[in-house]
């Protein structure tokens, strides 16, 4: 091996990932895609150190938007967002990205140390989990709705119901007919969970703070401190158990094959909620929130190279590129690893070197970054808004999107007045498939023989102990909750609705389906019916660039409707039509050299509806 | 004498400057000629060079489909001059949507698509519900065979030479009831004495885990997946080799499914099992793609094909080349899906039949 350039690799690979962590809407899939070209520059295994290097940084650098920001840039950030970005509006924003910065080293470390003691275990222990194991670690992850609902057990449940029900949209994952595709195509892959996150979280979120006369710090006392960084690093410390057991969270998940990395940061998430105190509310602010899924991210990538390289199964969809890229530069990778054992300790010894190497480029990049924090909440929240739903738009590229954008939108907007907490729904919407696919996976092949499996009880049997020692996870000072009639007509309404087309259109899966739809139905009415006082919906304002945006970009394009969007919002705020038509026009630019760059045209979503149809294609 | 002599040397010299000029001339009209034809040739626009061609993959990235356009693409641009090739894979838009996007489009480009084979049993087993018809679409080739191999965990017991009855079962998952896994374990139910039972909707990464751990005792794939490696490392012994091509060399031990097929199996079923696996990676185009630039795309695929560096660049992204021209591609998915098809209800007799098989091993599919 030529240690100067698995060295130069390490370096590339770890400079670019954190750069592209900080891009909202590229992911570590799509990096991982749009790099491996790069990788393939080498021939051997600094290919395969530059691609684990990069994505070993993805997450720590994805913190940083999420926190400052709100704006999640992986699945896997949502649970990060749920106490970062208040603790960045209530001026610890440097606090916070410390506490993640050492969350995510130490994660990242403990998971490659795992992954170094597990190598020679690695076959022995995979093929202990199976489908009956995920059937009983997905049980286990919805229960915690009781531990993540702010707005109560009763009202997290009908938003995780919901959540379910809208991953049950597409192909049934056993008998492959489409179900809930009311004859769209665009529908067969189910909803994209970008649209969720744009239109239920952010839109909401940030109308909200656009309606705010307010700087998005809203104390403002504490901007960006180098000694705010280390005390929230040294705070993070201080919390050594609960990154021990968000780590071996993340790594048992990384290790199970088809599990998405977002479970493990809910569930560890969830269990800081339930057992680690908090001065500050979870939800509101806590550091603890910020610090156990972020150390549980950056540990599973540990338990995810330990099935990919050693047993040829990749525990997600990039680590099945990453494979690929390694065959191709001539890797060995399964069983033919043990051939070469040395290249299994250098890819793991790469993602602690590459977790460290991240430490000096997040202080180099975090007064920048945190700097916008103290800008005016209205333009950051403006921008926001333009890139989750361009995202949203951009990631997955058919008209549909645009009508689904727009009723989550609509949904999460009503939640957010109604002061529902909407983690619930994507908790529900993140392990609905897993529920029911393995569900189905289980019954084929062992049904009530599953029960004979020792892994399968006992992770059933630690599920119920944690669910009985649960705290009663409280909300101090919790803004009391609305039941508007309208809204909870409207999820009673679509309850029943998905109850009766399932009956009537023999959906696959029917027996799940009723059971998720009729116990949202009860649910919802038990609280429509108990309501003592009736509450209105209070629509925020501003709602119109939204609208612009998505209605212009559908039939002009996606970088005239992101422009026309600024352009309404910037002379709704006051700024002079020279001004904003600038500032406009290099948006429209910028939308146009990301198409460009990511291959979106000629598209018809980049294009525009009219300018398809003169176009003629 | 002397005048003579000039005289000859005039006509000599005259002679030989004639000849000169003639052969100047000669060769100036031959040069002329073949430069102007050259020129003439040289400014006859290529269909390929006159639109944009784009390839739309919908595989993982980075998985075979993905690479066969990638790599056929940069081949193209080689090979064309002045053609602007771009891949796009749009996994995230799902197989039907992006086919039905090729299927629709006009031939103001020029929009291609990499299929695999489940793609025909997709339509085989959902027909007008599908917003395509494949027997409608061009195909420029076929890149590679998917050569589908049966394979078994160690202690699984099998013989061909059983009856079904007496047959041990072979439990398999497989990705779901229209993937190609799927048709091919009930069509060798209905066409050898094998007793397969799918289980559905595991993905590949599950299925090889169940198997390694011993909760399958046989495993479907395909010559182009990564997990040929089980073959390698002892793990899967090959059993039935589905296809008729030779690779990869790991699976040369298994028998040849000719050689063990029902007597009484109907022939067109067993040859149409073959083509399906043989066909492996299409590349079709859009039906509105004009007759000549579908010629210059098929000439190209198989000048492509033959091309040393084009196969060097495969086999750098361990991928076999086993190609088939587009009009053989074209006539076998025209018998199989195409409008008043002999064949599609005997194939789907047969996948009954397959089905029934695994609930009920004493069923026979060919009496």
């Amino acid at each position: 091996m030529d240690w100067g350039s698995l060295l130069i690799a390490l370096c590339c690979g770890t400079a670019l990932g954190f750069v592209l962590g900080l891009v909202p809407g590229l992911g570590g899939k799509t990096s991982i895609i749009l790099t491996t070209p790069l990788a393939l520059l080498w021939d051997g295994p600094e290919a395969g150190v530059f691609l684990i290097a990069l994505h070993s940084v993805i997450h720590t650098s994805s913190s940083i938007p999420a926190i400052a920001f709100g704006v999640p840039v992986t699945s896997a950030d949502l649970a990060t967002v749920q106490d970062g970005f208040p603790l960045a509006r209530a001026g610890r924003a440097s606090e916070a990205l410390g506490a993640s910065l050492s969350a995510s080293a130490l994660g990242g470390l403990i998971g490659a140390l795992a992954f170094l003691a597990l190598i020679p275990f690695s076959r022995s222990l995979v093929t202990q989990f199976g489908p009956p194991e995920f059937l009983a670690f997905a049980c286990i992850g919805v229960s915690l709705v009781a531990t993540i609902s702010e707005s109560g057990l009763r009202r997290g449940l009908i938003l995780c119901a919901l959540g379910m029900l809208i991953s049950m949209i597409g192909i049934h994952p056993t008998t492959s007919e489409p179900r809930f595709t009311f004859g769209l195509y665009d529908l067969w892959q189910g909803v994209p969970v970008q649209v969720i996150v744009a239109g239920m979280f952010v839109v909401p979120e940030m109308l909200t703070i656009m309606n705010r006369p307010a700087r998005l710090i809203e104390l403002a006392k504490t901007p960006y401190s180098l000694a705010g960084v280390v005390h929230g690093m040294l705070a993070a410390l201080g919390f050594k158990l609960l990154i021990l057991r968000s780590s071996l969270y993340g790594i048992l998940i990384g290790i199970l094959p088809g599990v998405g990395s977002s479970v493990a940061c809910w569930w560890s998430y969830a269990y800081a909620a339930r057992n680690v105190k908090s001065d500050v509310p979870y939800g509101k602010g806590a550091l603890p929130g910020v610090i156990a899924p972020e150390a549980a991210n950056n540990a599973k990538e540990g338990g995810a190279l330990l099935p990919t390289l050693l047993l040829g199964i990749p525990g997600s969809s990039v680590m099945a590129i990453i494979m690929v890229a390694l065959i191709t530069v001539g890797v060995p990778i399964g069983p033919q690893m043990a051939t070469r054992p040395e290249l299994a300790y250098v890819l793991g010894a790469t993602i602690i070197a590459a977790n460290f190497l991240a430490v000096p480029l997040f202080f180099g990049v975090v007064p920048y970054i945190t700097r916008i924090s103290l800008a005016q909440a209205q333009y950051v929240a403006m921008i926001a808004i333009a890139v989750a739903l361009g995202t949203a738009i951009g990631k997955t590229p058919v008209l549909t999107v645009y009508f689904l954008l727009a009723l989550a939108s609509f949904a999460g907007i009503a939640f957010e007045q109604a002061r529902w907490s909407r983690a619930p729904l994507l908790l529900g919407f993140v392990l609905g498939s897993l529920v029911e696919r393995s569900y189905y996976q289980t019954e084929q092949i062992w049904g009530w023989n599953a029960f004979a499996r020792p892994l399968f009880l006992l992770i059933i049997m630690a599920g119920v102990f944690g669910l009985l020692k649960t705290r009663k996870f409280q909300q101090p000072g919790r803004e009391a909750t609305l039941d508007p009639p309208l809204m909870l007509f409207g999820l009673l309404a679509v309850f029943i609705s998905v109850a009766a087309y399932a009956v009537l259109s023999h959906a696959g899966g029917l027996p799940f389906v009723l059971v998720v739809s009729v116990g949202g139905a009860v649910l919802t009415g038990a609280i429509f019916f108990s309501r003592r006082a009736p509450a209105a919906l209070v629509w925020p304002k501003s709602m119109d660039g939204p609208i612009i945006l998505l209605s212009g970009s559908f039939l002009l394009g996606l970088p005239a409707g992101i422009a026309a969007y600024f352009l309404r919002i910037l002379l709704a705020r006051g700024i002079t039509s020279t001004k904003a038509a600038v500032i406009s026009g290099l948006a429209f630019i910028l939308v146009v050299m990301a198409c460009v760059w990511l291959g979106s045209f000629p598209s018809r979503e980049a294009l525009g509806l009219v300018a398809w149809k003169l176009l003629d294609y | 004498m002397a005048e003579d002599s000039r005289v000859v040397k005039e006509v000599c010299l005259g002679e030989k400057t004639r000849s000169v000029v003639r052969l100047a001339a000669i060769i100036a009209f031959a040069v002329l000629t073949g430069a102007f034809s050259g020129t003439v040739h040289a400014q006859e626009p290529s269909p390929l060079t006159q639109k944009a061609i784009r390839i739309f993959t919908t595989g993982t990235p980075g998985g075979a489909s993905d690479q066969f356009a990638r790599v056929f693409a940069q081949a193209l641009e080689r090979s064309q001059p002045g053609a602007s090739v771009t891949v796009q894979n749009l996994r995230s838009k799902g197989n039907v949507v992006v086919i039905k996007d090729v299927y629709e489009s006009g031939s103001r480009e020029i929009n291609l698509t990499v299929i695999s084979a489940g793609v025909i049993f997709d339509q085989l087993s959902k027909g007008n519900e599908l917003p395509f018809d494949l027997s409608k679409m061009p195909a420029v080739g076929s890149f590679t065979s998917s050569n589908f191999l049966l394979g078994v965990g160690q202690g699984a017991e099998w013989d061909f030479k059983k009856p079904r009855a007496d047959q041990p079962q072979l439990r398999i998952a497989v990705h779901y009831r229209s993937a190609s896994d799927y048709f091919f374990a009930v069509l060798l139910n209905a066409i050898t004495n094998l007793n397969i039972l799918p289980a559905e909707g595991f993905e590949t990464d599950i299925m090889k885990t169940m198997f390694l751990a011993g909760d399958l005792n046989a495993i479907m794939l395909s010559g182009t997946d990564p997990e040929t490696g089980l073959v390698e490392s002892g793990d899967l012994k090959p059993v039935l080799l589905v296809g008729t091509t030779e690779y990869p060399s790991s699976f040369s031990r298994a028998v040849r499914l000719a050689d063990v097929v029902d007597a009484k199996a109907d022939p067109e079923v067993v040859k149409t099992v073959q083509q399906v696996s043989d066909f492996g990676r299409l590349l079709l185009a859009a039906p509105k793609t004009s007759p000549e630039t579908l010629d210059a795309l098929r000439v190209a695929f198989s000048r492509i094909s033959n091309d040393p560096a084009y196969k060097s660049d495969l086999e750098a992204a361990g991928l076999v080349s086993a190609p088939r021209p587009g009009d053989q591609v074209d006539v076998f998915l025209k018998h199989l899906l195409g409008e008043g098809s002999s064949l599609r209800p005997k194939i789907a007799a047969a996948m009954d039949c397959g089905r029934k098989v695994a609930d009920d091993n004493s069923v026979q599919c060919f009496n």
